[in-house]
C-alpha cells in the first residue's frame, strides 16, 4: 500500500510534513543562495550592486532552462546526459541555416526546438520503449548527436558575422532594465512549472517517477509519459542551444559540451531528487543561479579556479545528502500518518 | 635471441644507410612527392596552410598532396599517416594532434627514408626531422601586448584568460607577458590584475569576461591566447555595453572577430599567417630533400617568398611573423 500512498502523496500533496519537506527542498536552495550571497556581499563590495546581480542572472539564464529540462527527466526517475549534444546539434544546424538564409526572421527559433524535440524523442523511445538504461541510452546518443554535428560541420564553424544581426541584438536586449534572456528563462521555467503542477499530464510525470510500478497499476501509460518528458527536455535544450549560439556569437561543434554534468549539478543543487518523483523545475533553475553565483563571487574575490571546483562539488554533495535525509523524513512522516489513521 | 636481434638491427641500420645513400645519390632538385595532413581538414586556418604548401610545391616543381580527417581525432590522424606511407612519398608534413601518439608511425616513415616535418604543433622530437614553429612564446607574448597597446595606448588594468592552469603554451605566454609588463618600459603602462581559466569554451569565456568586468571596474584589456576566448570576450564586452571602455584581444581567426573590428567595438587581434607558415614548412622540406639544408643550429637559409630563416636547436625553425588584424587589415587576411 505504501506504493499507492506515494503516488497519491505526489499527485495530490496534502498539508503534511511530506509537503513541508517538498517545499524544504526548494527552500534549501533559496537558503543556500542567501547564505552564499551574504558571504560574497560581506567579502566583496561589488557583489550586491545591481549591475553585478544582473550579470549573474544573465550568466545563469540559459543554464537554468537546461537544468529545468533536465529536472523534468529526473522527476520521471530517468536522466539525460545528451543535453549538451542536443544543444550543440540543434544550435549548429540552425546557425548554419541562418548563415545561408540571411533574410530569415524570428520564426527561425522553431527550428532548434523541433530538432531538439526529435532528438529528445529518440532518447525517449530508447528509454521508455526500448527499455535501455537511461544512462547508457543517453550516453550513446550523447556521442551520436555530437558525432553527427562533427560530420555535418566538417571542421567549420559559424562566426558572429555570418549570423543574422537580429539574432545577436535580440539576446542583448533589456526590457525594463532586465536582460531579455533572464525574462525568457523565467517565463519558460514558470510555464514548465505550471504545466507540471496544474496539468494532469504534469502530475503524471511526478507519479511515474515516484513509483513507476504503482503508476502502471494505477493505469498510467508510463512509457508515453517518459517519452513526453524526454521530448520536453529535447525541445528546451534546442531552445537553449539557440540562445547559447546567439549569446556567444561563435558556433562551434563543441558548443555546450560538458553541459550534461553542469545541468545535472544545477538540478541536484536545486533540490531535484535523482531518485525521481520530487523536486521543482524552479528549484533546478535556482540551482543554475547558485552555480553562476559561485562562479561570479569567486572571480570577484580572486579565488583560484581550483576552489571553484571544490566549492561547486561541495554544493552538489551537500544537496544530495540533504536529499537523502529529507527523503527519509518523508517516508517516516508517511508511515506515522498511516499508523495514525488505522 | 640476442644475436638475432643484433643482426636484425644491423640489417636495419644497413638498410637505412643504404636508403639514405640512395636518396643523396639521386639528389634531384625537384619532382618530390610531399604529402601534408592538418589536425583536421575544412578549417579555414589549415586550408590556408595547405594553399601555402601547394604554392611552394608548385614554385619548386614538386607534387603536393593534402589530405586528412574532417575532425581532430588522433587515431584518424595515425590512419591518415599510415595511408601516406603506402603511397611512398618523399616527405610528410603534419600538424600533430598529439605529441606522442603519432610518433611510432612517423619513426616508421623516417626509417623508410621519408623526411618528416611538423608545423603548427610538434610531434616528439625524435619522430621528426624539423618543426616549423609559428612563433616563440616570447614573441607571442609581445604581439598580444602590442595589440593591447593599440586598444589602450594609455595603459591600465589587464586580465588574462587561459584555457587551463596546465595548458603549456597559454601559461608560458602569460608568464612572458607578466615579465614584459614588469621589465619593459613600453609595456609598463599596464598592471596585471587577474588570470582566469575558460577551457577553450565559448560560453565559459563569455561568462568569465563578464565576471572580470564586474570584479575589476577599471579593467581595460582582457588578453587571451585562446582563439575561442578572445572573440567570446569581444562579444561579452559588446553585450555588457562596455564597448570602448574595455577591450578583448589575443589570438583569433579573422572571421571570428571581423564584425567587432568593423563595428568599432574592438581594435586589434593577432595571429600569424597560416598561408606563409604552410609555404615555409613545405619550402624547408623541399630544401632538406634536395640536400640543400643542414639542420645544424645557426644555419641560415632562404625560403623563397617567405624570406630568410635560421635553424634553431633540435631542428626547430621559428616562422615568427605575427599578423595583427585591425579594421583596415582584417579583410586582407586571406584565410
Amino acid at each position: 500500500m505504501s506504493a499507492e500512498n506515494a503516488v497519491i502523496a505526489a499527485a495530490a500533496p496534502r498539508r503534511s510534513f511530506g509537503r513541508f519537506a517538498l517545499k524544504l527542498r526548494v527552500s534549501g536552495v533559496v537558503a543556500f543562495l542567501v547564505i552564499l550571497g551574504a558571504i560574497f556581499a560581506v567579502l566583496s563590495p561589488q557583489f550586491l550592486n545591481a549591475q553585478n546581480l544582473s550579470a549573474i542572472v544573465s550568466n545563469a539564464a540559459i543554464l537554468s532552462i537546461v537544468a529545468a529540462a533536465q529536472a523534468v527527466v529526473l522527476i520521471t526517475r530517468n536522466l539525460d546526459v545528451s543535453v549538451g549534444s542536443i544543444m550543440g546539434f540543434a544550435a549548429y544546424l540552425t546557425a548554419d541555416f541562418a548563415a545561408q538564409h540571411q533574410g530569415i526572421g524570428p520564426i527561425l527559433i522553431l527550428m532548434p526546438m523541433i530538432i531538439g524535440g526529435m532528438l529528445g524523442a529518440l532518447n525517449g523511445l530508447l528509454v521508455a520503449y526500448g527499455k535501455v538504461s537511461p544512462l547508457i541510452a543517453t550516453l550513446g546518443t550523447m556521442s551520436i548527436y555530437r558525432g553527427l554535428t562533427y560530420l555535418y560541420a566538417r571542421g567549420q564553424e559559424v562566426t558572429s558575422n555570418m549570423l543574422p544581426r537580429w539574432m545577436l541584438e535580440t539576446v542583448d536586449l533589456r526590457v525594463g532594465g532586465f536582460p531579455v534572456l533572464v525574462i525568457l528563462a523565467v517565463v519558460v521555467v514558470a510555464i514548465l512549472g505550471a504545466f507540471l503542477r496544474f496539468f494532469p499530464v504534469g502530475r503524471r510525470i511526478y507519479a511515474v517517477g515516484s513509483n513507476p510500478v504503482a503508476s502502471a497499476y494505477f493505469g498510467l501509460r508510463t512509457e508515453r509519459i517518459v517519452l513526453l518528458a524526454y521530448v520536453i527536455c529535447g525541445v528546451l535544450c534546442g531552445l537553449a542551444g539557440f540562445l547559447y549560439a546567439a549569446r556567444v556569437g561563435t558556433v562551434t561543434v563543441i558548443l555546450a559540451s560538458g553541459w550534461e554534468l553542469t545541468s545535472l549539478a544545477a538540478a541536484v543543487v536545486g533540490g531535484v531528487s535523482v531518485t525521481g518523483g520530487s523536486g521543482l523545475v524552479a528549484g533546478a533553475a535556482l540551482g543554475a543561479v547558485v552555480l553562476a553565483t559561485i562562479d561570479n563571487g569567486l572571480v570577484l574575490l580572486r579565488v583560484p579556479e581550483f576552489w571553484r571546483m571544490f566549492i561547486q562539488g561541495s554544493a552538489i554533495v551537500g544537496a544530495a545528502t540533504a536529499d537523502v535525509i529529507i527523503g527519509a523524513q518523508i517516508r517516516k512522516s508517511l508511515q506515522s500518518r498511516r499508523r495514525g489513521t488505522i | 635471441m640476442k644475436i638475432r636481434s643484433a643482426l636484425l638491427s644491423a640489417a636495419a641500420v644497413a638498410l637505412t644507410l643504404g636508403l639514405g645513400a640512395a636518396s643523396t645519390a639521386q639528389a634531384e632538385d625537384s619532382g618530390f612527392k610531399i604529402m601534408m595532413t592538418p589536425k583536421w581538414t575544412g578549417f579555414p586556418y589549415f586550408e590556408a596552410a595547405a594553399r601555402g604548401g601547394e604554392a611552394a610545391a608548385e614554385e619548386l616543381g614538386d607534387e603536393f598532396v593534402y589530405a586528412g580527417a574532417d575532425h581532430a581525432d588522433v587515431t584518424l590522424q595515425v590512419e591518415t599517416l599510415q595511408n601516406f606511407l603506402t603511397q611512398r612519398p618523399d616527405a610528410i608534413l603534419l600538424a600533430a594532434i598529439d605529441l606522442n601518439a603519432v610518433a611510432p608511425v612517423l619513426k616508421e616513415a623516417m626509417e623508410q627514408g621519408i623526411v618528416v616535418t611538423t608545423f603548427d604543433a610538434d610531434a616528439a622530437a625524435d619522430a621528426r626531422d624539423m618543426f616549423v614553429n609559428q612563433m616563440s612564446y616570447k614573441q607571442a607574448a609581445k604581439t598580444m601586448l602590442d595589440c593591447a597597446l593599440i586598444d589602450a595606448p594609455e595603459g591600465g588594468e589587464v586580465a588574462f584568460v587561459a584555457a587551463s592552469p596546465t595548458s603549456p603554451n597559454h601559461s608560458a605566454h602569460i608568464k612572458f607577458m607578466k615579465e614584459y609588463i614588469e621589465t619593459d618600459p613600453t609595456y609598463q603602462v599596464f598592471t596585471v590584475v587577474d588570470t582566469q581559466y575558460a577551457n577553450d569554451d565559448d560560453a565559459k569565456s563569455y561568462d568569465v569576461a563578464i565576471n572580470l568586468m564586474q570584479a575589476h571596474p577599471n579593467l581595460k584589456v582582457i588578453i587571451s591566447s585562446s582563439a575561442v576566448s578572445a572573440p567570446a570576450g569581444a562579444r561579452a564586452i559588446a553585450a555588457a555595453g562596455r564597448a570602448g571602455e574595455v577591450y578583448s584581444t589575443g589570438f583569433a581567426l579573422p572571421d571570428a572577430i571581423k564584425s567587432y573590428l568593423e563595428d568599432g567595438s574592438q581594435k586589434c587581434f593577432a595571429l600569424w599567417n597560416p598561408y606563409e607558415l604552410g609555404y615555409l614548412a613545405t619550402y624547408v622540406t623541399h630544401l632538406k630533400l634536395a640536400g640543400k639544408l643542414e639542420l645544424t643550429p645557426g644555419t641560415t637559409f632562404e625560403a623563397g617568398k617567405a624570406g630568410s630563416y635560421t635553424v634553431g636547436e633540435g631542428g626547430e625553425i621559428v616562422y615568427g611573423k605575427p599578423m595583427m588584424f585591425t579594421k583596415d587589415t582584417v579583410d586582407d587576411a586571406g584565410f
